[in-house]
């Protein structure tokens, strides 16, 4: 089988987290015997040096002033008619839901978004997902190739070096859909910390100025931070700090989690979490049971004196 | 110019307990217990047509706005709301079937309304809480081959054929002027909250009659891919309790749980 894996890359951490995925993918059981290839597509300007350091085989390589699916859609559409991959994967991001489908609907192939898991036996292949609010799994059979999937959170894995250079294309279609008139960016993205430690709001946190103070609190130490989304729709929080199945997908060694019930849709963000800590005065909250520990308690009663365990860090 | 809103309704899913998510033979999980709501992205879409529609009247743009559901009954009260909000056009598209996980039938639904009624602005939500395909949008775009705008988190009105979107991707927000027609779709916006419809609206235009359209060419057929199992997700920890409050509890969950984990950090 021969697969082509498709990356979008915003920034320099996106570049490794795509990277860290890739080489998570190689380890599926569903890739053993499967050639790849990557198509890269980059609003970053990096040196293709990285690729060559650590993608296997052959490179498709875009720069591209913003990632809009109609474009990638194109692009992919162009390279499969070239290359007839069995299969074309592509990575979390913003956008990959909306290539994968537009691409299966265009070359009439079967599809599947969001997909957590997969693998194949004799009988077929099979895509696992999020359904019902992200309470339930369900699974997907695809008999026939080609095929395309879109993943959602699959766990990083350590960066490999390669044996052998990869073949680097650059992709030369470089026109933008006629539909968009001008486009301008308006905001980059937040430099995103490194952190071993996440703290989100929930809207237990009675107010703005109560998120802000945990904010800044997280910035000080450059921890993670984020919100759930009823907290960013209130206007609470910035709509790139939403955490969850509609925002960032975390994996802190811990993360603190502070006024939050704990939805389904919110609970996929923090899930890889290696601990969880929550403070919330709800005993019953949904959060309590999916907690290594809690405190049963108004967030403003204990709110400083844990931030000072913290500041010993 | 002609706006349309397509908008779903679905069980809120934050009233359901772990224990309820069992599916029965046939696959599927009953939520007919459950109150209704809106999408939450659609809502945002509702909301939206009723913004471009002012802006359209601001800039004396003749506008039609419409707003579109592939449900039952359980869509009529919605239906009769945006009636009294005063969309020109409530319209429901009946199916018996469960299209939870078939969004190629709803796609092929909206893209046969639209062929009979041509639009210049359509606004989506990403997705809904109980299938969670991620697909719709992107089915009614190829079907219809028009363009799809992504992610959209505002919208405004250039002229008669262009709109002004705000998109977020990867964490960067960019603005991108587009040629209509075209597709939006509702990311995580701002406007989230659809307006509520005054009393007296509600009683002058509340009661205007709900539009029926009737599928000709869409038949409920195999999707891509088909469903071969539903298993619920259990997510439980350890659930440990602090036993303390206050400081105390601090102290506690430091010194029994914590001291270990932030010194191997």
């Amino acid at each position: 089988m021969k697969i082509l894996i498709v990356m979008q890359v915003y920034d320099e951490f996106s570049l490794l987290d795509n990277i860290k995925k890739y080489n998570s993918i190689l380890n599926f059981s569903f890739m053993e015997n499967v050639k790849t290839e990557c198509a890269v597509f980059s609003e970053y300007n990096f040196s293709t040096n990285i690729l060559e350091k650590y993608i296997q085989n052959k490179v498709y390589f875009r720069a591209i002033d913003c990632i809009i699916p109609e474009i990638i859609k194109n692009d992919i559409e162009n390279i499969q008619n070239k290359e007839n991959y069995d299969g074309i994967i592509i990575l979390e991001s913003s956008m990959s839901n909306y290539v994968a489908v537009l691409l299966g609907e265009k070359l009439k192939y079967n599809y599947v978004t969001n997909v957590v898991d997969f693998y194949r036996n004799e009988n077929g292949m099979y895509f696992k997902r999020f359904s019902y609010n992200n309470n339930v799994y369900s699974t997907f059979e695809i008999k026939n190739k080609p095929f395309i999937v879109s993943l959602k959170m699959i766990k990083n894995s350590a960066i490999k070096n390669n044996i052998d250079i990869p073949n680097i294309i650059e992709i030369e279609n470089k026109n933008i859909p006629d539909f968009i008139i001008d486009k301008n960016i308006i905001k980059r993205a937040d430099i995103k910390e490194n952190s071993d430690i996440l703290i989100v709001a929930g809207k237990g946190v009675k107010d703005k100025k109560s998120v802000e103070k945990i904010r800044q609190f997280a910035i000080s130490k450059k921890f993670l931070f984020g919100v759930t989304r009823p907290v960013a729709m209130n206007g609470w929080g910035k709509l790139g700090e939403i955490v969850g199945v509609s925002g960032g997908i975390y994996s802190p060694k811990i993360c603190i989690t502070i006024g939050v019930s704990g939805s389904a849709a919110f609970y996929v963000g923090i899930e890889n979490s290696d601990y969880i800590i929550s403070v919330n005065s709800n005993d019953k909250a949904p959060i309590i049971d999916m907690s290594d520990v809690s405190i049963i308690d108004d967030y403003e009663n204990v709110i400083d004196d844990l931030f000072n365990i913290f500041k010993i860090c | 110019m002609k706006i349309l809103v397509c908008f779903k309704i679905t069980a809120d899913l934050d009233q359901l307990s772990q224990k309820d998510y069992i599916a029965d033979t046939s696959m599927r999980i009953d939520t007919s217990f459950v109150k209704n709501m809106i999408n939450c992205f659609d809502e945002s879409g509702l909301e939206f047509g009723l913004r471009l529609s002012q802006e359209a009247e601001s800039l004396n743009l003749y506008n039609e706005k419409s707003a579109l559901t592939v449900g039952g009954d359980k869509t009529e009260i919605y239906l009769k709301t945006l009636n009294a909000l005063k969309y020109d056009n409530a319209i429901r598209i009946d199916c018996d079937a469960d299209i939870t996980f078939n969004p190629k039938f709803t796609g092929e639904a909206i893209a046969e309304y639209v062929n009979k009624n041509k639009q210049d602005i359509i606004i989506m939500g990403c997705q809904a809480p109980e299938g969670n395909n991620f697909s719709t949008p992107q089915i009614v775009s190829n079907i219809l081959n028009i363009p799809m705008v992504a992610n959209v988190t505002d919208l405004h009105l250039v002229g008669e054929n262009s709109v002004k979107a705000t998109v977020e991707s990867g964490g960067n927000v960019y603005e991108y002027t587009v040629k209509t027609p075209a597709i939006f779709v509702m990311g995580n916006a701002e406007v989230s909250k659809l307006q509520v419809p005054t009393l007296k609206d509600r009683m002058s235009f509340g009661k205007r009659d709900i539009k029926y359209f009737e599928l000709n060419n869409c038949e409920y057929g195999e999707n891509q891919s088909t469903l071969v199992s539903l298993e619920p997700i259990k997510r439980k920890r350890s659930g440990k309790i602090v036993s303390l409050q206050g400081k105390e509890a601090v102290k506690e969950l430091y010194c029994e749980y914590l001291k270990e984990r932030l010194d191997n950090i």
